[in-house]
């Protein structure tokens, strides 16, 4: 069934550019039920240093 | 033990870390053991053994309207490959993690992906088979990479192969070169890595070396064979200049040109307008590369970065006089002047008179190729290679192997 992917919101640090967005409830019900507790996208550990380097790049946040 | 093998590469392939992993397998079935192998593919990720597949569109579109107005929009390649390795997490958390009592993870990128969803009791062991890092550094020199920011580039995968090396209980290097550069690198402990060579299964490659193709000695000539991939780091433009060098003084030799890559159509060109047409033939992906080196003479691994390729290993137990460049991990697997020789990377000029001297004198090179044998049947033995990963999985886990 699809459902609005706003649903898994709290899976992810960003806010979703297309807040309408469906999904299929039986892949992501599946994927929530085994993802550990404290499980975030994007990997902040990676991304980091690249959030920082683009912020000196263009001096945005 | 039920063990998970499992690569972000995609499987399966005609080479790279695909044959290891299904050996791999084999080996540990044969003692007992369960083992899946989990890996990628351009449209899904997959449980090889099981068919399982999980397709990527199903998972794509909810990342991607989270990721697509952030800074790592901003490099095609890092989105992508972020948007991809975050669509690996979420699949391999579906694999009930918590079922294996070891996860081997055969790159950097898999490491990072499995050790943010799977179960802190489960053991994580990495095994890197090259420098990522390194080899995006060449890539970004060649300009083989189209993206207009390499600063977000380099420092994506730096963060990336360093968080996967490091999330991981321990790494596995096949050279002491590749733990050096993972020391350098990202100040990985020297604890944290252990060495020991690949194996193949010598037995079977021999048997293999007998089934005839239709691959035909000229006469009157040798042969010179590279195999493996045709991307700028692996050096055949070198090797081409090389030949072109030594076409002006000697003719009693062919070069046969074994593989596929990005960069094969430009090696016919250079081939080409070098004068070399009709002494070097590209043969393609091969799956009887043990008939070739039968039929070889001088294997050539003219490398620009490479850390222990596993046609360097056949050359050798096949019996071949071996020249590699001094790249990475190569002179590691070279007694220079007694199995092999090592030639400066990136010199053509030297490639080319040590190939020269290996065609004047028969003796020499015979004799150096029946050492490399010699010394190569125990080296690169399989049984030595699973003795070796089978005491490092029961250090791993704790568990009999």
């Amino acid at each position: 069934m699809r459902v609005p992917g706003q649903l898994y919101s709290n899976l992810f640090l960003t806010t979703s550019s297309v807040p309408e967005l469906l999904v299929e409830d039986s892949i992501w019900n599946e994927v929530y039920h085994w993802l550990p507790k404290h499980y975030s996208i994007p990997d902040l550990d990676v991304i980091a240093p690249v959030l920082e380097q683009y912020k000196k790049q263009t001096g945005e946040g | 033990m039920k063990i998970l093998l499992a690569t972000y590469w995609e499987i399966p392939h005609l080479g790279g870390v695909w044959p290891l992993m299904e050996r791999l397998a084999h080996d540990l079935r044969a003692r007992g053991h369960e083992v899946d192998i989990f890996g990628n593919n351009v449209h899904y990720y997959h449980l090889v053994n099981q068919q399982r597949r999980f397709i990527k569109s199903h998972y794509s579109p909810l990342i991607e309207t989270h990721l697509n107005h952030t800074p790592l929009s901003a490099n095609a390649v890092v989105y992508h490959t972020e948007v991809d390795r975050l669509i690996m997490e979420l699949t391999a958390s579906t694999l009930n993690l918590g079922q294996y009592d070891l996860i081997h993870t055969h790159d950097a990128i898999s490491a990072r992906s499995i050790a943010r969803v799977k179960p802190p009791h489960v053991p994580l062991l990495v095994n890197p088979h090259g420098s990522l890092l390194g080899e995006i550094k060449l890539l970004i020199d060649s300009h083989a990479l189209p993206s207009s920011n390499y600063d977000l580039l380099y420092t994506y995968y730096s963060s990336l192969e360093k968080r996967g090396i490091l999330s991981a209980n321990h790494a596995l290097a096949a050279s002491n070169w590749l733990k050096q550069v993972l020391g350098q690198d990202y100040r990985v402990p020297d604890t944290h890595v252990s060495v020991f060579p690949y194996g193949i299964d010598t037995a079977r490659f021999h048997a293999q070396m007998h089934v005839p193709n239709e691959a035909v000695v000229p006469p009157y000539k040798k042969v010179i064979t590279y195999a493996g991939r045709f991307v700028h780091l692996k050096g055949i433009q070198v090797l081409l200049k090389a030949l072109s060098a030594l076409k002006q003084i000697r003719q009693d030799w062919v070069c046969w040109l074994i593989g596929e890559g990005d960069n094969k159509s430009e090696y016919i060109q250079q081939a080409e307008s070098l004068g070399l047409g009709s002494d070097v033939v590209f043969w393609g992906a091969r799956s009887d590369v043990p008939r070739f080196m039968a039929l070889t003479d001088i294997y050539v691994q003219p490398s620009l970065q490479d850390n222990q390729p596993l046609s360097v290993i056949e050359a050798q137990v096949a019996g071949c006089a071996v020249v590699v460049s001094s790249a990475s991990g190569l002179p590691e697997m070279i007694q220079h002047g007694s199995t092999g020789v090592v030639v400066p990377v990136n010199d053509s000029d030297s490639l080319f008179r040590h190939l020269h001297h290996l065609l004047q004198y028969d003796t020499q090179r015979i004799q150096m190729g029946q050492h490399a044998q010699h010394v190569g049947m125990h080296h690169w033995s399989l049984a030595r290679y699973n003795q070796d990963m089978f005491h490092l999985y029961q250090r791993v886990t704790g568990k009999p192997v």
